[in-house]
């Protein structure tokens, strides 16, 4: 069942009218049932891989929760200890704990690397073994994919890491922590979310406010819009130009790539406005994961606009405990006695920044077109940060303005053709194919003649569908101008004259049952970001 | 519930209603399936309740043998024809029922050719043409459960949604819509209809039709279906006629429309056999068709001439034309008869006088600007000549009736860069009545000045 399908909408609608109609204290069971039943009808059997690891993320919730309660009980119910012997303690039972982390993420994370990326160890070992020339070989293995488990493996670290941090604690009901680890708008694709965000949002009963409930259905439709009739439409030409890029060179290439890029943007955050929405009807605040990216003025700032629960979930489990580690304080101190202070200490935070954009990379999928995804955006970073001082010299010394609206247009542009360029990776088919693109996409730059000479018109949508196409990305853009002025439609909406209101509602719920692209006529629509 | 609570669950409700209002009008006018089904079944909607004499049921053979408004200009009877291109067998009931609602006094002319096929099963395009336009029901949803369950391919869910919404079908067809799906115009033609194949196309049946005395049990589903329509008229103790048309199709069709129409006698309701007694139409097998299953414009004027004196002598309808309130009616005739009367012209002179007079030589044709002007020589003894033109995707149509002196005719304000072709046909009146000359079928062609739109 499609988050796009009539059926999804029918079932959200059955979802919420029960919800509301049983008393307060069970309003949870609801939601688990929903949920069950959700990833039920999309993966049938595999369903179970969720409930195993759901399983046993909780047990070692709970054993990680014990080890820590009984420290501190012994800590406390022998003050006798001297501060020495309760830091060895302490130090000993925090070794304790991390076994048990360690053996828990092993665990969950094993499940992911073993469905997910098996076959692509398998087959790069059997380069490298017949290259040696050798005869052992890996067997292919025919896997299926849970769905969400690349979201959800996240948010499982990210509590056991929390409950021995000590931020949360463990949850003791089975049942309830099956819902946080299964709740129906987020598992296909996200946000992924905190235990201590989300949890208790889900546990609680939430009473009736038809606001909200207006507000979320809202929001869906306006992820409906985005998904439907922008993303769809632009997965036309995108998929013509990707699959037939070797009889085309020069800006058409960029233009292709560009197009994915708002491809992406629309789908993923259009599905992330049916997830948010959907929470939001059931009275469920999910966290925001896009906000405006291609209003980012550097890629650093891109990062924080896109994504941004992978990047903050990067940033806690993967950036601050590896460049807070002891070993990377060592190389620290090291490198700053043999490459000096400016290099030396920047060293260790880029090589804990590499490591994280290796891992969103790799995350993506298994192959190495991620991986080189996740390096090219990495590295423009780094060059940014080293080349700093370069560059606010260069723009005294052009007399650049940094509050113009033509710098900032500038810089908007400039991170937008980066990250769009970046893409040729993320979307080809693989990497030679990336790269081979990539080459192609400056070679010929005279050839801007694609744009009016009727090339366009070739690319599976007619001039009525471009002309669609682009005054719903004006429309966008008018949008997210306006979010990040901080003016919310919804509110805007809401102080408006019943007719005008309605009027708005119903016009673009009609705009995307005849201008989405969805139905027999076309391919069942499926979500970029399902696949990751 | 707090007042507050009601007013939202109001506000709701309303909400909703309006929404299906406009999601209703929205999908009837996108949900572009076959704009014959809309002509018959939007249209139908629009007939005052309980006025009209019958209602013609069945598949594509019933609005193409005959023609409303000719029987409405012969005989001046109101007889709709409910009919669409597909007309699966286990739908014919549901069309009776739909037909029912706002007719309950009319007969019900049903058509068996629908019957003829080899089994009850359908398909996705003929679910469309049967159920697109019809008003939400529960008759109609009745009938998408009854025809989806008999299909030659098992659908999913997913896939028989497109059935109850067809707006998830096709909405993709946005940017080809016509301005016709937005006014009533096609539909003010009665459900009479004027397409190219009806009016020029020629199928020669002379060989291919089939006549048979024979009876052949026809498969289980179709006598199901058959009998299942045979129990609703006794029922509701319809009005019913059967009639069948003829056609050219196998034997053992034939045989089963024979056995299918022994039930309904059996049943004690009448039946017209004009497949097997073609005879009493009139009908030239080499020219009167335009396919294996349908009349061309003359077949069909034949036919209609026939059912309409057949419906007068058997039931009695009154003549209504002229009086209040079959204005519209008698205004769709004109306008129809204007449309196909350079088609009918043949028919007519068939059934009259055919005047003695030559065709006129058109000399020539020229073009300034918006205006073309045709030139012809004068024929002797006409009194007059009727100009017809055709073009601009439009069939032949008369556009001008001028004096016996007259031998040029401007045509003005034509579309820039379109081609129109004109003929000019002679006529005089004996003993009151107009009598056609002959004419040149090709006519004198010109294109309009001007720039292209």
């Amino acid at each position: 069942m499609s988050i796009v399908s009539l059926q999804f909408i029918l079932f959200v609608l059955a979802v919420v009218l029960v919800y509301y109609l049983v008393p307060k204290k069970i309003r949870w069971i609801v939601l688990l049932t929903g949920s069950y039943v959700f990833y039920w009808l999309n993966s049938k059997w595999l369903v179970f891989v969720l409930l195993a690891t759901s399983l046993v993320t909780y047990l070692f919730g709970l054993l990680l929760q014990w080890t820590n309660d009984r420290n501190r009980e012994y800590l406390s119910s022998h003050p006798e200890l001297t501060r020495d012997e309760k830091k060895t303690l302490k130090e000993k039972q925090k070794k304790k704990s991390r076994r048990i982390l360690s053996a828990g993420i092993l665990l969950i994370l094993g499940a992911l690397l073993f469905l997910k990326y098996y076959n692509f160890f398998g087959d790069n070992l059997n380069s490298l073994f017949f290259s040696l020339g050798t005869n052992w070989s890996v067997p292919y293995l025919n896997l299926l994919l849970p769905l969400g488990i690349s979201f959800y493996t996240l948010q499982a670290i990210s509590y056991l890491v929390d409950i021995y941090r000590g931020k949360v604690q463990a949850d003791r009901n089975p049942a309830k922590f099956l819902l946080f680890m299964s709740f129906f708008p987020q598992i296909i694709q996200g946000p992924i979310p905190r235990y201590k965000q989300l949890a208790n949002q889900l546990y609680e009963g939430h009473s009736f406010d038809y606001q909200r409930l207006c507000f979320g259905a809202q929001l869906m439709l306006w992820g409906f819009i985005k998904k439907l009739v922008i993303a769809e439409r632009l997965a036309i030409p995108v998929n013509y130009l990707f699959e037939n890029y070797t009889s085309y060179t020069g800006p058409i290439l960029f233009f292709a790539v560009a197009l994915y890029g708002l491809q992406v943007y629309t789908d993923f955050s259009g599905g992330m406005d049916i997830a948010r929405g959907v929470a939001q009807m059931l009275g469920i605040e999910l966290e925001l994961n896009f906000k405006q990216p291609y209003y980012a003025s550097s890629i650093e700032d891109f990062w924080r606009r896109w994504h941004i629960t992978m990047g903050s979930w990067m940033k806690d489990y993967i950036f601050y405990p590896l460049s807070l580690s002891k070993a990377f304080t060592n190389l620290s101190r090291k490198s700053r006695k043999i490459l000096g202070q400016f290099v030396g200490k920047r060293l260790p935070a880029f090589l804990a920044m590499f490591i994280v954009y290796f891992c969103v990379g790799f995350w993506h999928g298994a192959n190495w077109k991620y991986v080189a995804y996740g390096v090219w955006n990495g590295t423009f970073i780094m060059i940014s940060i080293l080349l700093e001082d370069v560059y606010v010299k260069a723009r005294k010394l052009c007399r650049i303005d940094e509050k113009t609206v033509t710098w900032r247009a500038f810089r908007i542009l400039r991170t937008f053709t980066i990250v769009s360029v970046g893409r040729f990776f993320s979307r080809a088919n693989d990497l030679p194919t990336a790269l081979a693109m990539f080459g192609r996409t400056f070679t010929n730059w005279r050839n801007i003649s694609f744009l009016t000479n009727g090339t366009l018109l070739k690319l599976g949508l007619n001039d009525a569908n471009w002309i669609i196409l682009a005054l719903f990305l004006i429309l966008l853009m008018y949008v997210d101008s306006k979010h990040e002025k901080g003016i919310s439609f919804r509110e805007v909406f809401a102080r408006q004259h019943l007719i005008f209101r309605w009027a708005i509602y119903i016009a673009a719920i009609l705009l995307v049952l005849i201008f989405g692209i969805y139905g027999p006529e076309y391919n069942a629509a499926s979500f970029i970001y399902e696949q990751f | 519930m707090k007042k507050n609570s009601w007013w939202n669950l109001l506000r709701a409700i309303g909400f909703l209603i309006v929404f299906v209002i406009v999601f209703n009008f929205v999908q009837m006018h996108f949900g572009v399936s076959d704009p014959r089904s809309y002509e018959a079944e939007v249209g139908y909607l629009k007939e005052k309740p309980g006025s009209l004499d019958a209602v013609y049921i069945g598949g594509s053979a019933v609005f193409e043998f005959y023609q409303s408004l000719f029987g409405w200009s012969e005989y001046g009877i109101a007889v709709w024809t409910y009919a669409n291109y597909s007309a699966p067998v286990l739908a014919m009931k549901h069309y009776l029922i739909e037909a029912h609602k706002t007719q309950p006094n009319a007969l019900f002319i049903i058509n068996m050719n629908a019957f003829r096929g080899w089994s009850a099963t359908t398909n996705s395009a003929w679910i469309h043409h049967s159920v697109d336009y019809l008003p939400a029901s529960l008759n109609k949803y009745q009938m998408i459960k009854n025809l989806t369950d008999h299909m030659d391919t098992e659908a999913t869910l997913e896939e028989k949604l497109q059935y109850y919404l067809p707006i998830i079908r096709f909405h993709s067809r946005w940017n080809e819509l016509q301005p016709w799906v937005f006014d009533a115009a096609e539909t003010d033609y009665k459900s009479s209809r004027y397409s190219d194949k009806l009016l020029k196309q020629v199928t020669d049946l002379s060989k291919s039709y089939i006549k048979s005395d024979q009876r052949l049990d026809p498969p289980a589903d179709v006598q199901a279906a058959f009998t299942d329509l045979l129990d609703y008229c006794d029922e509701q103790k319809l009005n019913v006629l059967f009639v069948t048309c003829p056609q050219s199709t196998t034997k053992k069709a034939v045989e089963h429309m024979n056995s299918l129409t022994d039930m309904a006698v059996a049943r004690g309701y009448p039946c017209l056999d004009l497949l097997n007694n073609v005879e009493l139409l009139g009908l030239d097998m080499k020219m009167e068709f335009y396919n294996e299953t349908h009349t061309n414009i003359h077949g069909s004027l034949k036919f209609s001439h026939y059912l309409g004196k057949y419906l007068i002598d058997h039931y009695g309808f009154e003549d209504k034309r002229g009086t209040s309130g079959w204005e519209d009616w008698d205004k769709a005739a004109e306008e129809y008869n204007n449309k196909i009367a350079f088609y009918a012209l043949d028919f007519e002179m068939d059934h009259a006088e055919r005047a003695d007079l030559d065709a006129p030589k058109l000399i020539r044709s020229t073009a300034k600007d918006q205006t073309i002007s045709i030139y012809w020589e004068l024929v002797d003894g006409a009194e007059g000549y009727v100009i017809y033109r055709k073009g601009g995707g439009k069939p032949w149509e008369l556009i001008k009736t001028v004096k016996p002196t007259t031998t040029q005719y401007n045509n003005i304000n034509r579309e820039a860069s379109v081609k129109y072709t004109y003929t000019v046909v002679p006529y005089r009146t004996v003993n009151g009545e107009k009598q056609y000359g002959r004419f040149n079928v090709q006519g004198i062609s010109k294109t309009a000045g001007g720039k292209a739109k």
